[in-house]
């Protein structure tokens, strides 16, 4: 269940398994015993007198108060080992320890990596966790606005994010994610217009891919190529970009633009979706969604642009080259 | 069928009771049997509303990626859809049920106070329509039933709608508060004379620890309500983070009102299956103490859960594993009642009517939404479960399959003390099987999507592989249990005009409400039989068997009694 791939998951799966197998043992005995009642009880229907007026049996309802006790108390010892094994504790000085800053939004993800000076947006990336008796990645989550959960089922627990508490959890991915098969997620406390899709992807590589990725995100700016105008110019779309009120809430790093009210598209072109998974990233698509994003995402913040078809070819060029 | 005399013809009609006839006599009532009805009546209308509400979700979630409506309107829709069955539907069921009958099962004239009762129908009635008016006024609330800070914040939130829903629920919330306050009066002071507190029927039991839990769980509600609205409208910050407010807090007031509400949502229906399964088994209620005492066991039990509704918000194993082991315990009382029912039947002679087989499948679906209850117990599993269609699809089980089958049969059951006439029994059996079918199709397939992944409150989703066909089957399923929820509203219009004549105790029953015309006269009672057991119907219908010579095991006692003259 979950196809869980990591020890934390793993453990909470295997008691979700036992839950339910326990539940089903409980289901077919009371279920059992009332299909019986009710037949033997359509047959004595038909026949005279009334059956007896029994109306209680002390033994019995001692039996059926001491058994769920009995089995409450068999459950609440693998629950409160599973949610420390599941769930380690964290360290005091976790805030600064932390090796991954998730911060949610009303629609999206931002993902900063603190030790390697990285900020990206809406992927996951981590780096697969040996299978040792380590505890994995710290995780730091808050939220830039309201609620927020940050749920992927294959991961870890679900947990709550908010802007007035910090909370901390442990990942421990043990396996690559194929390519082009990331770890999916979603946002799983309500948080308004748009909170169906703050989906969550993740990518899993190992230490050398990872290593690599991080270091692609550090170089500032992609080649910058002026190419066969048809398909756009990445060197004017640059200035169609930073001349336009995009800066306002976007970043590019290595650009004089730093704001992060909206994703930060550095590497935009590296990315598999848009608009935090709610279309394929591909230059049509990126189109549509400059030129009018709430037809795609209803409610959304950004603002759609009637740039002239060379800016938007130029712009799209200049975006998806970030690779 | 009986020895106690049937009355052939009904000399008033039900809804015509005193001396105002028309309108009037509705709007001026203090008359608990017209204030019940009205408060089922009110309950169903909106839960037209709230199912109409619930169809267009469905509509939306049938297949993936769907724009039949846009987020900002499936957000208010779903929003409504909660508060309107929690408060406008569920919750009156509970206290109109109560009016209406108890009573007549205790021998009373009235309620205890029969002016604060039309007052708190009336505030209920008035709550839900300030709520729809925000639909007219800007927009309906957007918030979940819930309403989580700090996006129910004007930072987050300008338009009226989650001011409307505060005061709205606010309004209600005393009505509510003022039914639980007359319940308690009313049966400790006002029971037939003789009649003990451990002699009421379970359903008045129920009723009167209702009564305790919504006298002390509404209040934290109407306090935060109002918190809220100062934040909105005064500039306070209760829940506002950005001013220093602790959005968290919210959620403790909220789920300090909210898990009682679940079992004041639930309690009375508990009492209903306790009335109905003896009846139609032709035995007592099996182990009344320990159902009463289960009873008393949750209600003490449910103050002190609340934050199992919190397990993902990051509280701390110390916290979560209290309130993970208080959950855990709620399962002991509820086992007992479950217990107790299954043997009301064992040994009986089983009677398939439709009211019957309600109850019976009440058993089967609450036993699986208690089972997948225990997920929301075990604090991994809650990490994993909660806030996913796992849990739509267990609080449906809860509150569909649990209290409104039990209403529903309740609804066959005394349907004819209310009107004096039947329920078609054979239009019945259709009725309840398209319930059962729908309500199975629809909730079952939930708990699948659930721990696939799908959460909770998004109006759609990706086209993962199988999830637009279960929500496609839940999605008919839907329509299936609309369909049969019409069908029982036709049932109940043509049974108003056409329906058999039921006498008085057209079901051979045990209680004293049955002891009287049907529909009952504005005084209840013209001779309330003696009271010595918590059956006197059969004690006057078997005066050679009575109860009160019985001890547990059936058996007579050998002995006399001081009573026994």
């Amino acid at each position: 269940m979950f196809d869980p791939i990591s020890p934390h998951e793993k453990d909470i799966s295997d008691l979700f398994i036992f839950v339910l197998i326990l539940g089903g043992v409980v289901f077919s005995l009371v279920s059992g015993l009332l299909i019986y009642a009710l037949i033997t009880g359509r047959r004595r229907s038909r026949q005279q007198g009334l059956p007896p007026q029994v109306s209680g049996n002390t033994k019995l309802e001692f039996a059926w108060t001491a058994a769920p006790a009995a089995l409450l108390i068999a459950l609440f010892i693998p629950t409160v080992m599973v949610m420390n094994s599941s769930d380690p504790a964290k360290p005091a000085n976790a805030n600064a320890a932390a090796d991954v800053v998730i911060i949610g939004h009303q629609w999206w993800w931002e993902y900063q990596y603190p030790k390697q000076g990285v900020i990206t947006a809406n992927e996951l990336h981590l780096p697969v966790q040996p299978a040792d008796n380590s505890n994995g990645l710290l995780i730091h989550l808050k939220s830039a606005d309201v609620q927020h959960d940050f749920w992927v089922p294959a991961l870890s627990r679900k947990i709550d994010i908010y802007p007035d508490k910090d909370n901390y959890l442990y990942f421990k991915p043990t396996t690559v994610t194929p390519q082009g098969q990331p770890l999916v997620g979603a946002c799983a406390e309500y948080c308004g217009a748009q909170h169906a899709w703050m989906r969550i992807n993740v990518i899993v590589q190992s230490q050398a891919d990872f290593d690599s990725w991080i270091a692609s995100q550090k170089v500032p700016q992609a080649k910058t190529t002026a190419t066969n105008s048809a398909q756009g110019d990445p060197v004017r779309g640059e200035q169609v970009f930073l001349n336009n009120t995009c800066i306002n809430c976007h970043a590019i790093s290595g650009t004089t633009a730093n704001s992060n009210i909206a994703p930060n598209l550095t590497h935009l072109g590296s990315r598999a979706t848009l608009g935090t998974g709610i279309i394929e990233n591909t230059p049509p698509n990126l189109k549509r969604w400059i030129t009018d994003p709430n037809a795609i995402k209803p409610g959304l913040r950004m603002p759609g642009y009637s740039l002239s078809q060379q800016d938007l070819n130029d712009l799209v060029a200049y975006l998806e080259e970030q690779k | 069928m009986s020895d106690v005399p049937l009355v052939p013809e009904i000399k008033k009609p039900f809804y015509r009771l005193g001396e105002k006839e028309g309108l009037m006599s509705w709007v001026a009532t203090v008359d608990h049997k017209l204030l019940g009805l009205m408060y089922m009546a009110s309950a169903f209308l909106f839960f037209v509303v709230g199912g109409l509400e619930a169809l267009l979700m469905r509509i939306q979630l049938g297949t993936a990626r769907n724009t039949f409506l846009s987020p900002e309107i499936y957000n208010q829709i779903f929003t409504m859809h909660g508060t309107t069955m929690v408060f406008l539907v569920v919750i009156p069921l509970m206290l109109g049920s109560g009016i209406y009958l108890v009573p007549l099962m205790i021998g009373a004239r009235d309620m205890a106070f029969p002016r604060l009762n039309a007052l708190g129908f009336w505030l209920l009635f008035f709550g839900g329509l300030l709520l729809y008016y925000s639909f007219v006024a800007g927009g309906a609330p957007n918030g979940g039933w819930f309403s989580y800070a700090p996006y129910s914040e004007r930072a987050f939130n300008t338009t009226y709608g989650i001011d409307y829903w505060a005061l709205g629920l606010f309004v209600q919330g005393i009505g509510t508060t003022l039914a639980g306050i007359n319940f308690v009066v009313t049966i400790l002071a006002m029971r037939a004379p003789g009649m003990k507190l451990t002699q009421v029927p379970m359903f008045v039991w129920t009723t009167f620890i209702n009564g305790f839990l919504i006298i002390g769980a509404l209040p934290p509600l109407n306090a935060a309500l109002v918190m809220l609205l100062v934040d909105r409208r005064l500039n306070g910050h209760f829940f506002t983070p950005e001013s220093g407010g602790s959005s968290v807090l919210w959620q403790h007031y909220f789920w300090a009102f909210g898990h009682p509400e679940v079992y004041i949502m639930v309690l009375p229906a508990f009492g209903m299956i306790s009335e109905v399964l003896p009846v139609f088994s032709r035995k007592p209620l099996f182990g009344y103490n320990a159902v009463a005492i289960s009873t008393i066991a949750i209600a003490f039990l449910s103050y002190a859960v609340y934050a199992h509704h919190m397990f993902a918000v990051g509280l701390g194993p110390g916290f979560e594993a209290f309130f993970a082991a208080a959950t855990a315990l709620i399962a002991v009382p509820t086992g007992i009642k479950i217990f107790n029912w299954v043997f009301t039947v064992w040994g009986g002679k089983v009677r398939f009517t439709t009211a019957m087989l309600y109850c019976i499948s009440f058993l089967f679906l609450f036993t699986i939404g208690g089972i997948s209850g225990v997920t929301f117990a075990i604090v991994p599993t809650d990490w994993q479960s909660t806030d996913t269609y796992y849990l739509v699809a267990h609080m449906h089980y809860v509150l569909f399959g649990g209290t409104f089958f039990a209403v529903s049969g309740g609804i066959y059951y005394w349907f004819p003390k209310a009107t004096g006439r039947l329920l078609s029994e054979r239009h019945g059996k259709i009725q309840y099987i398209l319930t059962f079918v729908g309500f199975n199709m629809t909730f079952f397939i939930q708990h699948f999507l659930g721990l696939m992944g799908m959460p909770r409150r998004v109006y759609t989703y990706p086209d993962y592989p199988l999830w637009g066909l279960f929500n496609l089957i839940s999605t008919i399923g839907a329509f299936i249990l609309a369909f049969a929820i019409l069908y029982l509203l036709i049932m109940i219009w043509w049974a108003l005009r056409k329906g058999e004549r039921a006498g008085d105790d057209p079901w051979d029953a045990f209680t004293l409400e049955w002891a009287t015309s049907s529909p009952p006269p504005i005084q209840n009672f013209d001779i309330i039989p003696p009271i010595r057991s918590r059956r006197p119907l059969w004690d006057w219908k078997h005066p050679e068997d009575p109860d009160w010579k019985r001890d547990q095991s059936g058996k007579q006692m050998s002995m006399q009694r001081s009573d026994e003259v």
